[in-house]
């Protein structure tokens, strides 16, 4: 029988190392399954950090929303 | 800079910094299934709002309208172009919301709450553009006089605060006029005007905005603007807005007048929204709420009572129609929500009767609760003494010979139609409107040509303000026309009647 994969998709800037990523997929599937399937997306303007949709949700931990959240935190 | 205000801002940044903590941001997304028509069906991002705000990718909103299971439709803000398949959508948690306060006064918004003047706006209140309206209890009777200025309206179908008076007519016959002298009458007065332009030519509302700004009106004026061109989401949520910056504004303890121009273009931009979102057309294609549509927005004006501060929102409604059919579909469905309306007709208007109002078509529910009590003395048989002659001269027009009463009838038929008529942007005080009708009571101009019948009750006016300016300033003040101010008038106006033989 074949398994459906869930697809996840991972946005992360040009500077992150294959290690990471691994790193990072490896953790993904220990958190939400084995049955992930990854697609990788390079942007530069995440900055740092990476960006996963999964299931119909985003878990946003990229440094562009960090900043942004910085600015906000400091005007206040 | 000193140095000690500079050690506490690095201090505050400091403290700013370490009190700021890494966080991973969650939230549910949902991709584009098809864009077109400016409706975009989502699939995904389950468990939204009804008329949440959408955030697309490339910065364009949209709004939740059509919720189902597994997706969402939503209309557009902005223009479609840069929103394709596949792209994401983030739900904001936040129904549609516009900025409210002080800081609109002189504004021009447009329903999204984006400053259209070229100026920043910096508000820090919100209200949702949807609101519940007052409930019963905290309703009051409508008692206070709105005074339009227009001596047609003040007279024989008098506004109330707190009162929804639709203004209904053909195109062309001075709809936005009659709103827009009503805006300029509340210049040295408390109340706040808000007006709504609803799928008009931008043409329009750059010269809506050019009168208000030159009549000094922009002051105490708020302008909610959607364009022909905007998408019709925005024109749908046009009049609701502006409703709600009134509400900021009743909230606070005032008045407020809100012109909604007009609503049956509301009405056809809702159409467009609803037939593109799959909704089953009803009569003339509507969908079957589109009274509930009017219905919701006009129940939000009331007068609120004293324990919430007495504010008011008094609603003035444009409907447009069409050949004069006023039994049309939305004009039924408005004239019957309304407490009132105020009828124009294009014979009327050509015929040089400005403003065109049909009195015998035109009633104000409110009535005479919402009159000045100097207003009430004189113009207590004025709508009979009208359509009387309306329906006379009709009968005479082929005939010559009529018998000495009728002629009568005929000829103050014909003053009071004179005295009637009144100039764009030329709004009367309650004096001078009660000292004209004061005087046609008096049959003044009895030997007075009707074609100089304007010109010589001009001259009465400034007699009375040169030998009599107490009486003015008292009827002014207090509304009222005690026994000693009439007897004083109606001695200087049978002085006059005299001096004109």
């Amino acid at each position: 029988m074949v398994m459906k994969m869930r697809k996840a998709v991972i946005k992360i800037a040009h500077n992150m190392s294959d290690e990471t990523y691994n790193m990072l997929c490896n953790g993904i599937t220990e958190k939400f399954g084995s049955d992930i399937e990854f697609e990788k997306i390079t942007d530069n303007s995440v900055i740092g950090g990476f960006i996963l949709s999964l299931d119909g949700v985003i878990y946003d931990n990229s440094i562009r929303t960090q900043l942004k959240r910085l600015k906000k935190h400091i005007a206040n | 800079m000193s140095n000690g205000t500079f050690n506490s801002k690095s201090e505050y940044l400091k403290q700013r910094l370490e009190s700021f903590e890494f966080e991973s941001v969650v939230y549910p997304y949902g991709t584009v299934k098809s864009v077109g028509d400016g409706v975009a069906r989502v699939e995904g991002l389950s468990g939204r709002l009804y008329g949440e705000l959408l955030e697309f990718e490339g910065g364009v909103f949209g709004m939740a309208l059509d919720l189902h299971e597994n997706g969402v439709g939503a209309v557009l803000f902005d223009s479609a172009d840069s929103v394709s398949v596949g792209h994401k959508v983030k739900g904001t948690g936040r129904v549609a919301e516009i900025p409210v306060g002080n800081a609109l006064l002189g504004r021009v918004i447009d329903p999204i709450g984006r400053a259209l003047d070229g100026e920043p706006l910096e508000v820090d209140e919100y209200l949702p553009a949807e609101r519940p309206a007052p409930t019963i209890i905290e309703r009051r009777p409508v008692n206070t006089p709105l005074e339009t200025g227009i001596l047609a309206i003040d007279s024989m179908v008098p506004v109330g605060r707190g009162q929804r008076e639709l203004i209904i007519g053909d195109r062309q016959t001075g709809k936005t006029s009659i709103a827009l002298d009503a805006i300029f009458n509340q210049k040295n007065t408390d109340v706040i005007c808000v007006y709504c332009a609803i799928g008009q030519k931008a043409s329009n509302i750059a010269h809506v905005i050019n009168t208000l700004k030159k009549n000094k009106a922009m002051d105490y004026t708020v302008v909610v603007a959607s364009t022909a061109s905007d998408s019709p989401a925005t024109q749908y949520l046009a009049p609701y807005c502006a409703c709600s910056v009134a509400e900021g504004f009743m909230n606070k303890g005032k008045d407020v007048l809100v012109v909604y121009d007009d609503l049956s273009k509301h009405a056809v931009a809702y159409r467009a929204m609803s037939l593109l979102l799959h909704r089953p057309p009803g009569r003339e294609a509507y969908p079957g709420d589109v009274f509930y549509l009017h219905s919701r927005l006009l129940e939000r004006s009331a007068c609120l009572s004293e324990e919430l501060g007495g504010g008011s929102i008094t609603a003035l409604p444009i409907i447009e129609t069409m050949g004069g059919n006023i039994s049309a579909y939305i004009p039924t469905n408005v004239i019957s929500i309304t407490d009132g309306q105020i009828y124009l007709e294009s014979e009327l208007f050509h015929s040089g009767i400005r403003p065109a109002v049909n009195t015998g078509l035109s009633v104000s529910r409110v009535g005479r609760s919402a009159q000045h009590n100097a207003m009430k003395k004189v113009s207590g048989t004025l709508r009979i003494e009208l359509s009387q002659y309306r329906e006379m001269a009709v009968f005479t027009r082929f005939g010559s010979d009529v018998d000495e009463s009728t002629a009568k009838l005929l000829r103050k038929g014909e003053c009071l139609t004179e005295l009637l008529k009144q100039g764009r942007g030329e709004p009367m005080s309650l004096f001078d409107q009660t000292a004209i009708l004061y005087a046609y009571k008096l049959d003044v101009f009895e030997n007075v040509p009707v074609k100089k019948v304007k010109e010589t009750a001009k001259q009465l006016l400034s007699e009375l303000y040169s030998k009599c300016a107490s009486c003015v300033a008292e009827v002014n003040n207090t509304g009222d026309l005690s026994d000693a101010v009439e007897s004083q008038i109606k001695e200087l106006m049978c002085n006059f009647k005299e001096s004109l033989k």
